[in-house]
């Protein structure tokens, strides 16, 4: 059993294995050095690659990507955390610790592609943390900090 | 496997200030490192040039695979030593890749004595010969050197570790399979003619190469034959005449041509089993390990938040996380290599040997070579933990550390004080490479502590003398010496100096080092494990 | 003949420029900056010279530097593709004072081109169709007289202005005295200046460019058109030709508008004259680009003329080879990008871990990129262009959709999918492209239609991928590893 995480959460997946190849709701694919995906008696070319902990697949058109979920891993829960969207440079900081904000307000301003973007919090709560200084870089996704009830 | 967590803090004041301070540190090492890379200064190097020669370091890279990386060991060596005259010893040595192949090399440095062996030049010789006889690394010599430094041929000369140990060690070597390589690029004389003699291949170089037993002025003063040292004993004499050297080259850039040459016939070499994957950078910024080094090594740091930024992926397989918690060990990749890590989060309590001692044979047994992260000030002390048994448990960790079969590395990261240093596998350990943080300390016990340690003694003695212990001023004049003197021997350079390391390294290049350490230590195939007697 | 070229460019363009190079046996100089050392255009270069600096100030739009370079290797051309120095009068200028040759139009036609007010009078002067409009600066009684020509609906805009201050809709005649008032006040509390400009409003048109090249032997010709109408963030995205707005009358009126456009201004080499067309059939002259044009390739693919090779063969003295225009079958391009479009379009960036282009009859890609590379936020965020030609626009559209379905990117997301959604839009197959079609079809953000079926497809090869450590090379043998050694992946000193 495994678990990843995606754009719309979490999901679990328990496929069979048989071999090089497993079968999970119907579908077969068979590993090796070119992945070939069955459905329907119908042969699909897969494609796959793990960047980081993130497997990214591309198959009939389709390019997905799939966030490894490791057990115990750090990174696995970011509720209540704000992350960044992109990499970039943090601009300005507009909260102090333990400062009580609303949702809506600016936390962050950062800059990425030659823009900036507002980090604001999406509800009301305490700022616990901020990870990030002015002027410090940061990788996309990287928590940059956490609100509190 | 499981990514570390992190609590690292960007925002914190703390950690701002960390990074201020080892990036001084990282400063100062640079600034050290660029004044020995000048050799032995503007003069000596501007008269190397004018007689067609290139200095040590361009020849190395003329010999290197183009594009690859070149790992210099010891730079640092004899610093502040000799009036601080003896850049880098005067001999630059390192690993590089030559046909795909890691290689040796050592190369004396021309600029600094015209090449002179100074007693930690002979030092850092032995130490790369040690190098590549453990690891199995083809040796590259690239002589340019007038032998040993005259004035103090006392402490070069006669004894075991001394001079004639180089050419010991070749035979050796040779005899185990080790390809013996030299180019002479300058002169070669007296005891250092035996460099190319003792190789298995040799090049010589025309014009500036020469080898002879003595040259011209020792001839003419002993038999009264007057000669040109060309004549003597240059390479045309060498590779028509007397069959010293195996190759003529016309001058340095074939001559280095030639080394590329002889060693893509070096033959097959087989490589240790390490198991690996393909590599993948750490999660966390190694950059970040320099806002989590404290400035002071009496603050703890979490050697967890260090491991998370030198193995692949920040991913860690911890093994018994939940005993001896002092003492860090677990499952990683370093570019790819698998490794076990065992790394000191505090004192050495018993029950954290004996999980070091289980784990190192655990590693032993796999075939999975060992990385040690030092930080360490001691084992626990007091009745109650000798009473337990700790001294045994101790012996436990040192025997398991001394006998495994695996190639081992070490860095010292923080403290490297007493016994810790043992169990930790210090340099008596032979471990394959051992390098240290610009921040990190090493002496039998710290500083504070020797001074404590003396001031019992002295009171002590004092008492019964009939007379009244130090105080005040007093007991600050005697303390304030011993202070300064751990202060001085504890630093870094003081090792780096006197090879007790292989050199100073910034903590962010922790990782690729190591990997280039564990590329090098696979030309070794493992020998068998023959653990010795553990006191239980 | 031109003998050695220096690219004033970078990325796909000068992939592009030093292809033709090569085949019209003139030696292409590559410049680069640092941080694209190593990558695809450099080598296909016969030299290529890094440029100092960091940035793209000190380096792509260096002139002096770029001149330099140019002079000291001993160019004697300079093809500044699109973008960067492209349409700098200055840098033309300075290249042919210095005694090069520039691959384009002459510094005068850039300048009368590069300003609208001056463009806009030069093509009323020769008679071009320019957008029914006038600056009015005597107050609202003017804007009542002038109104009625311009023509309802109509645009009033602050002449001093920009970012939308003062710009007012009019769609008929009883709202103007409010709304023209309300401009003025606005421009003037914006600009200190009141003057407005009376411009037609020409909603639901389509942005149609006609193609034109010109020769030093009084030769001007037009090779048919282009639709860019399907933009996002004002960037196109999808161009086709021919445009089927256009019937062969339309195509013959507006190639002969455009080709007066560029001998109004005496031009020379290939430019590009854009039009908005109007539902009722009616153009209008909005700018001319006097450069190559990213879209080039599609009207190569339908007219057979290679539009690069022209500029040079053009710059280099000689008459262009056409013959009369023959346009075949139908071609478009899409533009791949490295961006989110389920994120509103925001750039991204990674490493490609996987770039595997679709290869097959009619399928061309023109890129500077391949795989391994990583895409920084330092560039334009455009990876390649995806060309396809087929007999039919139907024919085009499906060859289109299989090649994107083939095209594999993995490791930083693109916009592949979009564009492949794009190929079956209704709107899009019913020729229905307005250049306001994306905001209009997803109001609310685009977001991949995933079927259930395909995304437990992904998550199984994810899995299974996981278990079998797919594609990761795993070695403990004791013989040489197939990973190569960190002494060849690191390459650096130690310490």
């Amino acid at each position: 059993m495994m678990e990843f995480k995606t754009s719309e959460g979490r999901i679990e997946i328990d496929a069979v294995r048989n071999g090089s190849s497993f079968t999970y709701e119907g579908m077969t694919i068979h590993t090796g050095n070119e992945l070939w995906l069955e459905i329907d008696g119908r042969k699909h070319k897969a494609v796959a690659t793990k960047v980081g902990d993130i497997w990214w697949v591309h198959v009939n058109g389709h390019t997905m990507q799939f966030e490894l979920i490791e057990p115990g891993a750090s990174s696995a829960d970011d509720e209540g955390g704000l992350t960044a969207p992109m990499p970039g440079k943090i601009l300005e900081v507009h909260v102090a610790l333990g400062q009580k904000v609303s949702a809506g307000d600016v936390l962050m301003v950062m800059e990425a592609m030659k823009m900036e973007h507002k980090i604001v919090a999406g509800s009301e709560g305490i700022v616990e943390s901020i990870h990030f200084a002015e002027g410090d870089q940061v990788p996309q996704g990287a928590e940059l900090l956490t609100l509190g009830e | 496997m499981d990514r570390l967590p992190t609590r690292v803090n960007r925002a914190d004041p703390d950690f701002q200030k960390h990074r201020n301070h080892n990036q001084e540190l990282i400063e100062t090492l640079r600034q050290r490192l660029d004044v020995v890379n000048q050799g032995g200064g503007e003069k000596y190097v501007e008269r190397h040039r004018s007689r067609g020669k290139m200095l040590a370091r361009e020849r190395i890279e003329k010999i290197i695979d183009p594009g690859t990386a070149f790992m210099e060991l010891s730079p640092l060596a004899a610093y502040d030593l000799y009036d601080g005259k003896a850049s880098s010893a005067g001999i630059v040595t390192g690993v590089g890749l030559v046909h795909g192949r890691e290689c040796l090399f050592v190369a004396n440095d021309a600029t600094v004595k015209g090449g002179s062996y100074y007693p930690m030049t002979v030092k850092k010789h032995i130490r790369a010969q040690t190098v590549a006889h453990e690891n199995n690394l083809p040796c590259i010599y690239l002589v340019d050197s007038g032998g040993a430094f005259l004035p103090m041929q006392d402490e070069v000369f006669p004894d075991i570790g001394h001079f004639g140990r180089i050419f010991r060690n070749q035979a050796k070597m040779s005899g185990d399979g080790i390809p013996q390589v030299a180019a002479v690029l300058g002169s070669c004389t007296a005891g250092g003619a035996y460099v190319p003699a003792m190789s298995d291949e040799s090049i010589i170089v025309k014009g500036n190469g020469t080898i002879f037993l003595a040259g011209p002025p020792l001839v003419k003063a002993a038999t009264g034959e007057e000669v040109t040292a060309e004549e003597l004993g240059g390479a045309d004499v060498h590779t028509s005449q007397s069959g010293v050297a195996d190759h003529f080259a016309e001058d340095e850039d074939e001559a280095l041509r030639m080394v590329r040459n002889v060693v893509e016939n070096l033959g097959s070499r087989e490589l240790a089993p390490f198991e690996r994957i393909d590599a993948e950078g750490p999660f966390y910024d190694p950059d970040e390990l320099l806002g989590l080094i404290p400035a002071d090594n009496r603050t703890p740091v979490d050697v967890k938040e260090i491991i998370a930024r030198i193995v692949d992926g920040s991913r860690f397989h911890e093994f018994k996380s939940r005993y001896g918690q002092t003492l860090v060990c677990g499952f990683a990749h370093i570019h790819g290599y698998k490794v076990g890590i065992v790394a000191n989060n505090g004192i050495l309590f018993s029950e954290s040997s004996l999980k070091g001692a289980h784990f190192v044979e655990l590693c032993g047994q796999r075939g999975i070579p060992l990385v040690f992260l030092q930080n360490i000030t001691g084992f626990m002390v007091g009745k109650a933990y000798e009473a337990g048994g700790i001294a045994k448990d101790g012996a436990k960790l040192v025997t398991a550390v001394s006998c495994v079969n695996v190639p081992k590395f070490t860095v010292i990261v923080g403290g490297s004080h007493g016994a810790g240093n043992y169990g930790m596998c210090g340099r008596a350990y032979d471990p394959r490479f051992l390098f240290m943080w610009p921040n990190s300390r090493i002496s039998v016990m710290g500083g504070p502590q020797a001074a404590d340690v003396l001031t019992t003694v002295k009171q002590d003695q004092r008492a019964r003398e009939g007379n009244s212990p130090m105080q005040g001023e007093e007991l600050e004049a005697f303390r304030a010496p011993i202070l300064e003197k751990y202060e001085t021997e504890g630093s870094p350079y003081y090792s780096t100096a006197r090879l007790w390391d292989d050199g100073i390294i910034d903590p962010r290049d922790t990782r690729d080092i190591l990997g280039l350490c564990i590329a090098a230590s696979q030309n070794a195939k493992l020998p068998d494990d023959r653990f010795g007697v553990f006191r239980m | 003949m031109l003998k050695r070229t220096l690219v004033a460019n970078r990325g796909e363009i000068a992939c592009r420029i030093l292809r033709a190079c090569r085949e019209a046996d003139i030696e292409g100089v590559a410049i680069y900056a640092a941080n694209d050392s190593g990558t695809l255009f450099t080598e296909l270069a016969d030299m290529a010279i890094q440029l100092d600096g960091e940035g793209l100030a000190e380096t792509y739009l260096n002139q002096e530097q770029i001149l330099q370079i140019a002079i000291d290797n001993g160019c004697d051309s300079i093809h500044p593709g699109f973008g960067f120095l492209s349409e700098r009068a200055d840098f033309a200028q300075a290249v042919m004072d210095s005694g090069l040759i520039w691959v384009g139009p002459s510094p005068d036609a850039i300048t009368k081109m590069g300003d609208k007010m001056t463009a806009r009078i030069t093509m009323k002067e020769a008679g071009v169709p320019v957008i029914p409009g006038e600056e009015v600066s005597g107050g609202f009684e003017e804007v009542l007289e002038i109104a009625p020509s311009v023509g309802y609906p109509l645009l009033l805009k602050a002449t001093a202005g920009g970012g939308g201050k003062g710009m007012r809709a009019v769609h008929k005649q009883e709202d103007l005295e409010s709304e023209a008032k309300a401009a003025m006040r606005e421009a003037l509390n914006a600009f200190g200046d009141d003057r407005i400009y009376v411009e037609r409003l020409l909603g639901g048109s389509r942005h149609i460019e006609i193609q034109v090249l010109a020769d030093k032997y009084g030769r001007t010709i037009h090779l048919g058109e282009r639709e860019c109408s399907i933009q996002r963030r004002h960037q196109k995205v999808f161009e086709e030709s021919p445009s089927v707005a256009l019937d062969v009358e339309l195509r013959e009126a507006m190639g002969e508008a455009a080709c007066d456009a560029a001998r109004a201004v005496d031009y020379e080499g290939a430019g590009t004259v854009e039009f908005l067309v109007t539902p009722k059939g009616e153009f209008f002259f909005l700018e001319m680009n006097t450069r190559i044009q990213v879209e080039h390739p599609v009207t190569e693919m339908v007219t057979g003329v290679d539009l690069v090779r022209e500029q040079l063969r053009i710059a280099g003295g000689e008459p262009m080879s056409c013959g009369p225009l023959n346009m075949r079958g139908h071609a478009i391009e899409v533009r791949l990008y490295a961006e989110d479009p389920s994120n509103n379009f925001l750039p991204a960036i990674g490493e490609l871990k996987k770039f595997i282009a679709p290869t097959g009859p009619g399928v061309r890609l023109d890129t500077g990129v391949r795989e391994g590379d990583s895409v920084t936020p330092d560039y334009d965020p455009m990876l390649a262009k995806l060309i396809v030609w087929a007999p039919s626009r139907e024919e085009a559209l499906q060859r289109m959709g299989r090649a994107l379905d083939d095209f594999v990117v993995l490791g930083c997301t693109t916009n592949v999918r979009f564009l492949r959604e794009l190929c079956t839009n209704p709107d899009v197959v019913d020729g229905w492209t307005t250049t306001d079609m994306i905001d209009r079809l997803w109001p609310d953000g685009w977001s991949p239609n995933i079927g259930a079926q395909i995304g437990n497809a992904g998550l199984l090869i994810a899995a299974a991928c996981e278990s079998t450590n797919h594609g990761r090379i795993l070695t403990s043998s004791g013989v040489e590893s197939a990973i190569p050694s960190p002494f060849i992946t690191i390459n650096r000193r130690f310490p």
